[in-house]
């Protein structure tokens, strides 16, 4: 008898406890520690991104649950980003999001997009791409570069982060606009480009402005132009390749994602939340201008309008690549 | 060796061809500027059965000396133990969680091959098992994986 | 430049009391850290990181620097005692260092590895500091060829790690290379061999790998012979687990060696403590005049590639600092913080920022000397841990082998990997293969695949290239004779052994 009173307890116990769970999912968001998932490796520039503004959430105390950042790395994206979408309804999930989350279903990496399996929360950044080559490099503009690419179609050297990326969807605009051919090198990360660069092992490097900039401060690089609409405020010297006559444009973007039926109030949260984080000096300077990002906090229709936007070109110029069949 | 050789050198020898063979059926050759993602697939196995190859020759050439490599007995029973043990505790790991899934493997492996006393495996699994939860979980955030059992 | 005048001011930055402390807490969590297997040196720092941005910059980057040294040796206790490497650059102590241990020389391979470890830091931050500008050059020469021209010469020492069959050897290293094409291509953005499993997209990771070849494969072969009821004999007093002026002055050969080559390797983009403490064993296993006793306790095994590691953990820092390129996931995360604190890494930063890097160096000392007083006084403690009963340590170190396996990257595919690899390295062991060629083909074969592509797009005149750049030419042909003079010898032996009998 004395058992199944025990058991009747440890029952009503447990019921109790639920209910309590209950309640407190009532209570204001976030009512339990926050996962924020990075799904890159340690080191990337979306695991800089998240450690940047759960720091400055933390700093000023705006989240009374605590945020643990995990690294979920794997597939490019495809690891941590589809953990995410399986997360579907849980509001204490964020990752950190890149174009993946728009190219992953065109790629077939990821069974849905921004719009049917995630919940874009802002877009704070976006990341601009150049091509760059080092001083002792022939070619001092983007006009030299072309001429003789033109002159020798097919044997200059472009480097740029792995392949049916955003550095090699780069290459390929930026062929198409210009009307040439080079060879695109990919590497296995940012630095790697670089260091090729620097020694002299390609002709040229597709960059986002933080992975070469230390080089242009010392003097032993030259941006030749930047695929953006208008000339960077930090780097006004840069011309556009628009201005030069091969137009095409493709950026990088920045942002933060949750999982698809996110609760309207959690949703509402990170939204401000986020908002007071772009507001900070800390992120104007230390992220921002320190990166040289373009800022943006686009949230809701706005930001999903502009990820909308990106569908169309990623498709283009996968299929372009021969990275997708259609 | 020599059985055993000969078994291992005809496995290799089939892995080898097959790697080859699909590396030519799935990925292309070669690509835009070199070689492509099949070709140094395509080589390895080829080097790879060469050596399976050389090495079937070389165990059919052998003598028998009997192929005492496997354990019997108490020594395959204990081995076998310890592997079914460890492979069932990584598959439950959805369902017990790491924490208590690492207590229980614990005190069971201790309980049933070092016939321990129950105080010792008690005492070695929770410790074992405080000790990943304050390390991993608290300290380092690990998100260890939560069992269905745990609900706290 | 005024070297004393900078280092003084280093100093000076260094010794403050909280800067001290910070490096004492650096080293310890560093020591944890890189003995937990699966957790290395990348997460470590980047788990930090945070705790630094309330910090003056300076102390941020001291305690990061100093958690790096310490995982290099924490690494090494886990390698040594229970045979399971704590981070990738430890995976070849395990050879040597676990041998020494059955022997009942753990402390001996745990102190020989603190002492080259100090030394090779000590002279790797002299290095740093009198030619990091020399340095950078040299690591900027190395392109494509040159790149795979040097995993070609590491492949080449295969038979090296290998034991007494070199044709299980070379198969070993096949299967390592095979598993190596597994995973995304990033030269075409194929995802070869994956089976549609997304954690294999990425690849096969090396670390599960020899986790479970070494650490759980070693457990299944003691489960097996389970009358081992201990592991250690002996006494386990201070004098008798540490090693002897005697021990220093057999192994300052292979000290110096090993900090030379790991100094020289770690200043290469790409390439890292791992690669380096591999190059140095085979290095090390070639010169010797007793080459049979490695992979049987030599201790030279174990100095070798610990000095290796740490010095090229300390050369990381040269491209980091003089270029603001990182050479390793662990030098890119500390690049992030660098940003973060408000410093731009790179060709600037010695001129703007001195007392930042001066501090930097002279606290990378500070951390050294920390590092051994540290560890001699641990090292009683840890080699206590053996004392436990087998059949208590063997399931302990089975749960360390699964935890570290899923805390690396928080997948459980992982630890799955961990157990079929164990199963593999158990099966290795018996048939006599070479597990530890197997791994050094997982880890090599990636980059130099890559590499070799890399250097095919570039070049117009095809392999052609490796020939006609200085220092890949130089390489190549290192390693071509490296694989054709055993062969040519062979052949003449055999020839020489044929000719009477014909005659």
């Amino acid at each position: 008898m004395s058992k199944l009173r025990l058991l009747s307890a440890s029952v009503a116990s447990v019921a109790l406890l639920l209910a309590s769970a209950g309640t407190a999912f009532s209570q204001a968001y976030p009512n339990k520690t926050v996962e924020v998932v990075v799904p890159y490796a340690p080191g990337g520039g979306t695991d800089n991104l998240m450690r940047m503004i759960t720091g400055i959430i933390d700093e000023n105390k705006w989240s009374p649950q605590p945020m643990n950042v995990n690294n979920r790395a794997g597939g490019s994206g495809a690891i941590g980003f589809n953990y995410l979408i399986n997360k579907k309804g849980d509001s204490h999930v964020v990752a950190g999001a890149t174009p993946m989350i728009v190219s992953g279903k065109i790629e077939g990496r990821l069974p849905g997009n921004h719009r049917d399996a995630m919940t874009i929360l802002m877009i704070v950044a976006i990341d601009e791409l150049m091509l760059s080559v080092r001083n002792e490099s022939p070619y001092k503009t983007i006009d030299d570069f072309v001429k003789a690419a033109r002159a020798r179609p097919g044997q200059l050297t472009v480097g740029g982060t792995a392949t049916n990326t955003e550095d090699h969807i780069f290459s390929y605009l930026f062929q198409q606009a210009a009307k040439i051919q080079f060879k695109y090198v990919p590497f296995n990360s940012g630095g790697e480009v670089t260091a090729a660069l620097m020694g002299g092992h390609i002709d040229a490097a597709v960059e986002n402005p933080n992975e070469i900039v230390a080089q242009i401060e010392a003097k032993k690089a030259t941006n030749l132009a930047v695929a953006a609409r208008k000339r960077l405020a930090d780097a006004p010297e840069v011309p556009t390749f628009a201005e030069k006559g091969y137009e095409f444009y493709w950026e990088q973007m920045r942002g933060v994602v949750g999982p698809a039926n996110m609760d309207p109030a959690a949703v509402k949260w990170w939204q401000d939340t986020l908002k007071k984080v772009v507001a900070t000096e800390k992120w104007k300077i230390q992220y921002i201008k320190r990166n040289l990002l373009t800022p943006t906090d686009w949230t809701g229709a706005e930001a999903n309008k502009y990820l909308d936007s990106l569908h169309g070109k990623y498709e283009q110029a996968l299929i372009g690549l021969g990275a997708v069949k259609k | 060796m020599r059985n055993t050789d000969r078994i291992t050198a005809a496995l290799l020898l089939a892995c080898a061809v097959a790697f080859s063979a699909a590396a030519l059926k799935y990925y292309k050759w070669w690509g835009a500027d070199g070689p492509g993602p099949a070709f140094m697939p395509f080589w390895l196995g080829l080097v790879m059965a060469a050596l399976a190859l050389m090495m079937l020759v070389r165990s059919l050439r052998e003598k028998y000396t009997g192929d005492a490599w496997l354990p019997r007995g108490e020594g395959l029973r204990h081995m076998l133990v310890v592997l079914g043990a460890s492979a069932a505790f990584v598959a439950l790991l959805k369902v017990t969680g790491m924490i208590f899934g690492t207590a229980l493997f614990l005190a069971g492996l201790l309980r049933y091959l070092g016939r321990h006393r129950w105080q010792v495996c008690a005492a070695v699994a929770l410790g074992a098992a405080g000790f990943n939860w304050l390390v991993f979980a608290r300290w380092l955030r690990v998100p260890l994986p939560e069992g269905m059992l745990w609900i706290f | 430049m005024d070297f004393l005048g900078n280092l003084a001011l280093g100093f000076s930055v260094a010794l403050t009391p909280f800067n001290i402390l910070m490096a004492v807490c650096g080293v310890t969590v560093g020591i944890l850290i890189g003995a937990l297997p699966g957790i290395g040196p990348p997460s470590g720092v980047a788990m930090l990181l945070p705790l630094t941005f309330g910090m003056d910059p300076t102390s941020g980057i001291i305690m990061l620097a100093a958690l790096y040294a310490g995982t290099m040796y924490g690494g090494t206790i886990t390698a040594v005692l229970i045979n399971t490497p704590g981070e990738s650059a430890s995976v070849v102590t395990c050879l040597d260092g676990y041998q020494m241990a059955l022997k009942g020389e753990a402390g001996k391979a745990l102190g020989i590895a603190a002492i080259g470890s100090f030394i090779a830091g000590t002279v790797g931050v002299v290095l740093l500091m009198l030619v990091s500008p020399a340095l950078a050059k040299w690591s900027l020469s190395f392109g494509p060829p040159e790149t795979f021209a040097l995993m070609l010469l590491g492949l080449t020492t295969v038979t090296l790690l290998a034991g007494d069959d070199p044709l299980k050897g070379y198969i070993s290293m096949m299967v390592g290379l095979m598993l190596a094409m597994v995973g995304y291509d990033i030269i075409s953005g194929d995802a070869r061999y994956g089976l549609g499993v997304p954690e294999m997209m990425d690849g096969i990771d090396f670390l599960p790998v020899a986790i479970g070849l070494f650490g759980l494969g070693e457990v299944l072969v003691g489960a097996e012979e389970s009358s081992k009821a201990q592991m250690v004999k002996g006494k386990l007093g201070i004098r008798e687990v540490l090693p002897r002026w005697a021990d220093i002055i057999r192994t300052k050969w292979a000290i110096f060696r090993g900090t030379v080559m790991g100094f020289a390797v770690g200043v290469l983009p790409g390439a890292g403590p791992t690669v380096a403490s591999f190059l140095a064993y085979t290095v090390e296993k070639k010169v010797s005049d007793h080459p049979e006793k490695f992979g049987k306790g030599a201790i030279e095994g174990v100095a070798a590639p610990e000095s290796a590691n740490n010095a090229a953990a300390t050369a990381a820092m040269v491209p980091m600092l003089t270029l603001g390129i990182p050479g390793s996931a662990t030098t890119a995360i500390m690049l992030g913080g660098l940003m973060m604190w408000g410093l731009r890494p790179g060709p600037m930063l010695f001129e703007k920022n001195p007392q930042f890097v001066w501090g930097l160096i002279a606290s990378q000392y500070i951390a050294n000397v920390l590092l051994l007083v540290m560890s001699t006084l641990a090292i009683p403690l840890f080699v206590r841990a053996l004392r436990i009963p087998y059949s208590i340590l063997m399931p302990l170190i089975i749960v360390f082998c699964v935890t570290g396996a899923y805390s690396l990257k928080n997948s459980l595919f992982d630890v799955g990997s961990m157990l079929v690899f164990g199963v593999v390295g158990y099966l290795m062991k018996k048939l006599g293969y070479s597990p530890a060629a197997l791994v050094l083909a997982l880890v090599l074969g990636p980059l130099a695949e890559r590499a070799l592509r890399q250097s095919l797009i570039i070049s117009d005149s095809g392999l052609g290239i490796l020939f006609l750049r200085p220092i890949s030419a130089v390489l190549t042909v290192a390693a071509l004779l490296a694989v054709a003079v055993p062969v040519v010898r062979a052949l003449l032996a055999s020839s020489r052994r044929r000719a009477p009998a014909g005659n």
